[in-house]
């Protein structure tokens, strides 16, 4: 799976640490999602969606492989 | 982890306070078993600094007559540091250090046998009990250093490498 968060955090231009803060978790678990080390949870899919205030599937997508 | 079986955070703190002086003696005690002038510290042997305080004198002296129980002490503080150090939250405590804890308690169980089977094989006599007595510390070890890696040392490496 893979994702546009740093994409919408530099839009938003807020750091990993304010990122994990908003959705209640850490900053190093923003930074495996960045680096496609980590498939999150469907809650913290959500989560990041809306406070992005964009569709979960608009930030995560399916690769091939999953 | 969201579990009740966790420590508080706090006690990770005391947890390396207890662990690392007690690990490092643990190791010396195995490493330097016959030397002459690491004696004084190495509570596996009874010519240690702090022999008369650890040594209880049998009720039944025809069974054992005394025995020191330093090494018994540093033993159990070291395996109370790791459980501290190891099983207590993070002050931010997530779904993915969840599964980095898992995963590196698996290489920790790996790794232990992994080093039991080659022992079963490599050695024999004395040296199988010493291997085994090594052994003990594989798990908490490879579990912590894995773990700490993941969790601080890789992302902290990651970030620098990105900013260079």
């Amino acid at each position: 799976m893979t994702n546009t968060i740093h994409v919408e955090r530099a839009i938003k231009r807020i750091t990993q640490a304010d990122l994990a803060a908003a959705v209640g978790v850490s900053r190093q678990t923003i930074n495996a999602l960045e680096a496609a080390k980590y498939v999150p949870s469907v809650v913290l899919a959500m989560k990041i969606a809306r406070y992005f205030e964009k569709p979960v599937d608009a930030i995560f997508e399916l690769t091939p492989e999953d | 982890m969201k579990t009740k079986l966790l420590l508080p955070n706090y006690f990770k703190t005391i947890g390396w306070v207890i662990f690392v002086p007690c690990f490092i003696l643990t190791l010396l005690g195995l490493i330097f078993s016959e030397s002459e002038w690491l004696v004084l510290f190495n509570f596996f042997d009874s010519k240690h600094v702090f022999s008369q305080w650890t040594t209880f004198k049998s009720l039944k002296p025809d069974i054992f007559d005394s025995n020191d129980f330093a090494g018994e002490i540093l033993m159990t503080l070291t395996a109370l540091g790791f459980f501290c150090v190891a099983f207590s939250r993070l002050q931010m405590e997530d779904e993915w250090i969840e599964k980095v804890r898992l995963e590196s308690l698996l290489w920790g169980f790996y790794l232990h046998i992994g080093f039991f089977i080659v022992a079963t094989w490599a050695g024999y006599s004395l040296g199988f009990y010493i291997w085994l007595a090594w052994n003990m510390l594989v798990a908490p070890v490879a579990f912590l250093v894995r773990f700490h890696w993941v969790v601080y040392m890789k992302p902290y490496f990651e970030q620098k490498r990105l900013a260079a």
